[in-house]
């Protein structure tokens, strides 16, 4: 058995971490490798959709850094739980990105993997990424509960 | 322990902060009156005549903030906007910088609750701080 925090030490989660940042962590945010490659090999290339003040990867960027680090963030209209009847698999939601994961506890995500919004839109993916988020974490052998769930998300964050 | 960073360039990290706080101070400024007195995104709308979606699309991200578009969405919803730059420099000097006395001025769009960030921004060698709800 095993918690996100002692995967990250053993190599097999990553953990957001922005090394320029003078504020305490308030949240934990953790990574499968296969989101890290995706946001380095693909979100990268990504450019500024007209009209939007960032690209994809300036989005996500944000949305991260204000989850981990912001006292105040509150998730509203950041989170949306894609199964509300019990997988407990959210959507971390930027205008142009989508980030799938899921709380391991309060006010830890575990994001496993990205998408663009635009595909998530052309391919109706959301229910194979859905089952590949719960395969995912039946994998990780995280000690129970495997995640939580709540209609109100300001008793995730 | 294995950690990531998304490496983005320093000066659109500082312009990606301070975006990412305004529309935190905006979307908790309206939060506040929404709980007040019951305003809402159409209230907003109605008040600067535009339509719902222009003002959805302004605190969603998916369209971009202007001077003025910042200016109109806080005086349409009872707020000030006040300006400060941080130095960056101080700041680094001390995790506990208090903003609310730096001997060099911050950036701070400010509103009338006195809501304060807590994400500080940075902008050339100054921090740029949001104060808005």
């Amino acid at each position: 058995m095993a918690t996100p925090s002692t995967l990250a030490d053993r190599g097999s989660l990553l953990r957001y971490e922005d090394h320029e940042e003078i504020q305490p962590a308030e949240r934990l945010l953790f990574l499968f490798q296969e989101l890290a490659d995706w946001i380095d090999g693909t979100l990268v290339y990504q450019p500024r959709i007209r009209g939007r003040d960032l690209t994809p990867l300036e989005q996500v960027e944000a949305l991260f850094h204000d989850f981990v680090y912001t006292k105040d963030f509150t998730g509203v209209g950041h989170f949306v739980n894609i199964m509300p009847q019990g997988d407990g698999v959210y959507e971390m939601k930027t205008p142009d990105v989508r980030v799938f994961g899921w709380f391991y506890r309060t006010a830890q995500f575990v994001a496993h993997s990205g998408a663009l919004k635009k595909d998530i839109k052309r391919t109706r993916a959301v229910d194979r990424i859905r089952r590949e988020v719960v395969q995912a974490r039946s994998r990780l052998n995280l000690d129970q509960p495997a995640f939580i769930r709540s209609s109100r998300i300001h008793e995730l964050i | 322990m294995s950690s990531y960073r998304i490496r983005i360039d320093p000066r659109r990290k500082a312009f990606t902060r301070l975006i990412s706080a305004i529309h935190r101070e905006l979307a908790a400024a309206l939060e506040g009156e929404g709980r007040a007195r019951n305003l809402t995104q159409s209230d907003l709308a109605n008040t600067l005549g535009v339509n719902k979606s222009a003002i959805s699309r302004r605190l969603s991200g998916t369209s971009n903030l202007t001077l003025k578009s910042i200016s109109d969405l806080a005086w349409a919803l009872g707020h000030d906007v006040d300006f400060r730059l941080v130095s960056r420099r101080q700041k680094m000097a001390g995790a506990n910088y208090p903003i609310a006395t730096a001997p060099e001025g911050p950036m701070v769009i400010s509103s009338t609750t006195g809501h304060t960030a807590s994400a500080p921004l940075a902008l050339s060698s100054h921090q740029v701080t949001t104060k808005v709800g």
